[in-house]
């Protein structure tokens, strides 16, 4: 489990992170089956099982074409799973923000932002929220 | 220059039956907005974060509220500029529907088709912030600023028939 504003640093935590934060519609999380079944679909051969047991961290050892089929099918970069990437951390974080903050709308001029802008348009998100009386918006949706 | 032309029809069309108060004054217009949209609308001076690349103006709507951030420090008209592109969103009823600026600048590492998917959302992309901003300079136009800076005086110019030419 990792905390907000925490990095995770094993390819199980960056999974879970994943799993935890890309869901359809801002529902639930996607099962195993179907990550596994859309791999398959671009030639890659995964298994569920195989997915469930990188995500518990029982295994370690998946190949590159596994790490770009999770990456692709989640929306990150390959390099996600491999470098320290705190930026797209940011980012993971504030999609959820926005959707768990029911943000209907979001407009600023700029063509692309410094992780340290993308942390404060985050604050200003959960700011919004708080003036709102409404919760902040949790990192996940275990709760 | 006839893209301009159908920008600034466009964007006529979405001020019709939007009363432009006066005297103007910032605040009277965000009581309008407000009441026009029946929702609360804050405004918020952007945090001082240190971070060159953070822009100058925020609009973020939520399911309860509407909220403008906009920077410190500029000066007055600067500030009642940025205060009016965003409203000018707001007027366009812009959504993250049919946004992708703002989306694209944060998670620009994400794909977007998974973005829209977990944000609920089916389309992408069209020219928003140019059609905020011809909002923002049609009220300027009707509150008697032109393309000037707003009067130092707080004076009220006569108003331009801005509906005239449909």
């Amino acid at each position: 489990m990792v905390a907000q504003g925490e990095h995770p640093a094993t390819l199980a935590a960056r999974l879970d992170r994943l799993f935890k934060s890309v869901r359809p519609g801002g529902q639930r999380e996607y099962t195993y089956e179907e990550v596994a079944a859309a791999i398959r679909e671009n030639g890659i051969s995964i298994s569920h099982t195989y997915v469930w047991q990188l995500r518990k961290g029982m295994r370690d050892n998946p190949t590159k074409r596994h790490l770009e089929g999770l990456a692709q099918f989640f929306g990150v970069p390959t390099s996600y799973f491999l470098d320290d990437n705190s930026g797209i951390e940011d980012q993971l974080e504030l999609l959820v923000a926005l959707r768990d903050s029911d943000v209907r709308s979001l407009a600023l001029r700029a063509s692309g932002l410094s992780p340290a802008s993308i942390k404060a348009v985050l604050g200003m998100v959960q700011h919004a929220r708080s003036i709102e009386g409404l919760p902040p918006a949790e990192d996940d949706g275990d709760a | 220059m006839r893209s301009w032309r159908r920008l600034r029809r466009r964007s006529l069309a979405r001020l019709a039956g939007f009363e432009v108060p006066t005297p103007f004054s910032i605040e009277a217009l965000c009581a309008q907005v407000s009441a026009a949209r029946g929702r609360d609308l804050h405004l918020h001076p952007l945090p001082y974060t240190g971070a060159a690349d953070l822009p100058c103006g925020l609009w973020i709507c939520t399911v309860e509220a509407d909220h403008v951030f906009h920077a410190r420090g500029a000066s007055a008209s600067h500030q009642q500029n940025i205060v009016l592109h965003e409203i000018g969103h707001m007027l366009c009823d812009h959504s993250l529907a049919d946004d992708d600026n703002g989306l694209t600048a944060l998670l620009g590492d994400l794909d977007p088709a998974v973005v829209r998917r977990v944000l609920q959302r089916t389309r992408y992309s069209t020219p928003e912030e140019q059609e905020a901003e011809m909002v923002a300079a049609l009220i300027r136009e009707r509150a008697g600023w032109g393309t000037a800076p707003p009067r130092p005086d707080g004076a009220l110019g006569t108003l331009d028939d801005v509906f005239g030419d449909r």
